[in-house]
């Protein structure tokens, strides 16, 4: 798409932007931090249940590209906010289950016990925790062209730039 | 000249200035600006990376959380004495939270400008006193009325039922030129409309001579005696080396907002009571409804319109929103089936923002081993028992514009309809089960008249330093009411030309 040349505010018309970034700083092409595997698995096995629209889990490439995108996440965000996404994952990945009097891993729940663990998670005091996971799983689902296109959501501004 | 950055630079480095300024946010690309145009050798330095303006429409929402939100917006004000846990969202870039608002600007209502000036005595911060710096700063980031025809469809629909309450939906100011109404202002305007400070002001202050450091992160202010001399930064290069930045200066001026600032000013050897005290969050709580016909809240102006008919009497501030339709979903009860049944309606969904004009009640501590800081906010009785009928005022008008059913802001409630808002306990909820957010941290370096009461002078000025100051939203006196964008950039012109003088 072209841009329209940036201007500033009147007065400044005429003052130059800052100028690109070096291609070396782009904050996509930064190096990112290892992920460990666990973080993905979690996010994939809640990803199943969340976004099951009948029973069944959802499309496998929509999966792989969840748990991708959200290793990329945690791969390039920092300290606390891995911190705060590593315990989130852990409370629903071990804890979750007890709420349905079945001490084992979510992934090794059905998916109709999983939707029903989480639930009760969600209803608790650890409600803040399946939000956080919630929150950018959905933020990532969402943005995906075929979401977009199932729930009439593609981006669109409402005065269409010429 | 171009932005400069640590990352492309391979060993330890020492720079000389007149002025040195900690953050390139609304407060410290103004006080740059300022004293660059004013010819003064200035450097700016700043811990997030350079985006460039235009760059921003080419990152998914969830691109620039990851990258330009600090914390990804994690931040976690952590509730004591019954109060929610808020989420505090702030930027982390080379122009600051600046880059992620929606262009919000409210001059600072007068009644709290009284307070100011006459309660607390700080007597140049008045109505006539500020108005100056107002007006300057709106001409110089263009503040302009968002007309009524770029309102969402969820915004009008929410004035629609707030007007048969007699409560009137007025229009926003912005700091915006040529706003297509895209409602993506949160993740950096996509075409560059937006006059956050990287396209406002610190093109001035670059123009001017000014250097600015992406990519650094300030450890201290050195100090000598109640002169600061200057600064020690780090910074990691592209092999993730790290390496030293020593800054050599005649004034050091912190605008690392109300989370960092008070730290820094503590790692650096500056010693008052009240020092981190004094947070206020503005803690907001959305409610969305639901309605039979699609809404598609994100078109339109992403901030466009206010009501402030109980600001004054009951410190409550609704604003017009729109958040992304993944974090709308997320808010929506539920996994699974029954909960993708709602999910995938989600252009049917419409949010407003409302907010409190709070107490401070809030505070900034240095976590242990980590040193990064931790807030913990402790709302007050009166705030807390606002909150029912903040939350009852906004289900009664989305009902009123004829929603179907509305989602509250407490965890694991199911959607209600309007009997069920009518049976719904409000004042059972308790403070761990509310959702609530906050995109303002202020106050925790206030300005005041006496050195035991608060942190920096009424020019801005810690108290028994001789050149440091502060200039971000810290030093606001008490809690606003509306989004700070505005304030800050006034303050921090107000301290520049006290500077100057």
């Amino acid at each position: 798409m072209q841009l329209p040349v940036l201007q500033g505010p009147p007065g400044y018309e005429q003052l130059p932007p800052l100028p690109p970034a070096h291609p070396d700083v782009d904050v996509r092409r930064r190096r990112a931090r290892a992920v460990p595997p666990s973080v993905r698995s979690t996010a994939r096995t809640v990803a199943e249940a969340l976004f099951s629209p009948d029973g069944s889990p959802p499309d496998a490439a929509r999966l792989e590209f969840i748990e991708s995108d959200f290793g990329d996440f945690y791969a390039r965000s920092n300290g606390t906010a891995r911190l705060v996404l590593r315990l989130s994952l852990f409370a629903l990945m071990w804890v979750a289950p007890w709420f349905v009097f079945r001490p084992l891993p979510l992934s090794s729940l059905s998916l109709p016990q999983r939707a029903r663990a989480l639930e009760r998670l969600e209803a608790s005091p650890l409600g803040p925790a399946a939000l956080a996971v919630k929150a950018m799983l959905c933020i990532l689902w969402f943005e995906h062209p075929t979401t977009q296109a199932e729930t009439n959501t593609a981006a669109s501004c409402l005065r269409s730039r010429a | 000249m171009t932005v400069r950055s640590g990352l492309l630079e391979k060993k330890d480095l020492e720079l000389d200035c007149d002025t040195v300024v900690i953050g390139s946010g609304a407060g410290g690309a103004v006080v740059a600006t300022h004293l660059a145009e004013a010819g003064e050798r200035v450097l700016v330095l700043e811990e997030g990376p350079y985006v460039p303006a235009l760059d921003h429409g080419g990152m998914r929402q969830s691109e620039s959380i990851r990258h330009l939100w600090r914390d990804a917006a994690m931040t976690l004000a952590v509730g004591v004495g019954g109060g929610p846990s808020i989420n505090v969202t702030t930027g982390r870039a080379v122009g600051g939270s600046s880059i992620l608002t929606g262009g919000v600007c409210f001059r600072i209502p007068e009644h709290v400008l009284h307070q100011w000036s006459r309660e607390l005595e700080l007597r140049d911060l008045s109505p006539k006193g500020m108005a100056p710096f107002f007006e300057q700063v709106e001409r110089d980031v263009h503040v302009e009325e968002v007309p009524a025809d770029m309102r969402s469809r969820g915004t009008a629909l929410f004035g629609e039922g707030a007007a048969k309450f007699g409560a009137a939906l007025k229009p926003m100011r912005r700091n915006t030129r040529g706003c297509d109404g895209c409602g993506r202002c949160n993740f950096g305007c996509p075409h560059g409309s937006k006059m956050s400070v990287d396209v406002s002001y610190l093109p001035r202050a670059v123009a001017a001579g000014a250097e600015i450091w992406a990519d650094v992160r300030v450890d201290r202010v050195k100090m000598s005696g109640a002169r600061a001399t200057g600064v020690d930064a780090t910074f990691r290069d592209l092999d993730d080396n790290k390496h030293r930045l020593r800054v050599r200066a005649e004034r050091v001026v912190v605008a690392a907002n109300a989370m960092y600032t008070p730290l820094l000013l503590e790692r650096s050897g500056v010693r008052s009571p009240q020092l981190g005290k004094n947070l206020t969050l503005h803690p907001s709580f959305r409610v969305m409804a639901r309605f039979d016909e699609p809404v598609r809240g994100w078109e339109g102006a992403l901030q466009s319109a206010y009501i402030d008919h109980y600001e004054e009497s009951e410190g409550m501030l609704f604003n017009s929103l729109a958040i992304p339709n993944g974090v709308m979903a997320a808010t929506l009860p539920g996994f699974g089936p029954k909960y993708w049944s709602r999910a995938k309606d989600v252009a049917h969904l419409a949010i407003f923002g409302g907010m409190l004009h709070d107490d401070a009640g809030g505070e900034v501590h240095r976590a242990p081993f980590t040193g990064e800081p931790v807030m913990s906010y402790r709302m007050s009785e009166r705030d807390f028992g606002r909150i029912p009928r903040l939350l009852r005022r906004m289900a009664d008008f989305w009902f009123a514009a004829g929603a179907r059913e509305i989602i509250l802001p407490v965890f694991g409630t199911e959607p209600l309809d309007a009997d069920g808002v009518a049976r719904f306990p409000f004042e059972q909820v308790k403070g761990h089960q509310l959702e609530c957010s906050s995109q303002h941290p202020l106050g925790s370096c206030q300005m005041g008249v006496a050195r035991g009461t608060s942190v920096v002078d009424t020019n801005g000025k810690v108290w028994d330093t001789d050149n440091l100051y502060v200039a971000c939203g810290s030093i606001m006196p008490t809690s606003l009411g509306v989004n700070p964008q505005l304030a800050i950039m006034s303050m921090a012109t107000r301290i520049a030309q006290r500077m100057k003088a």
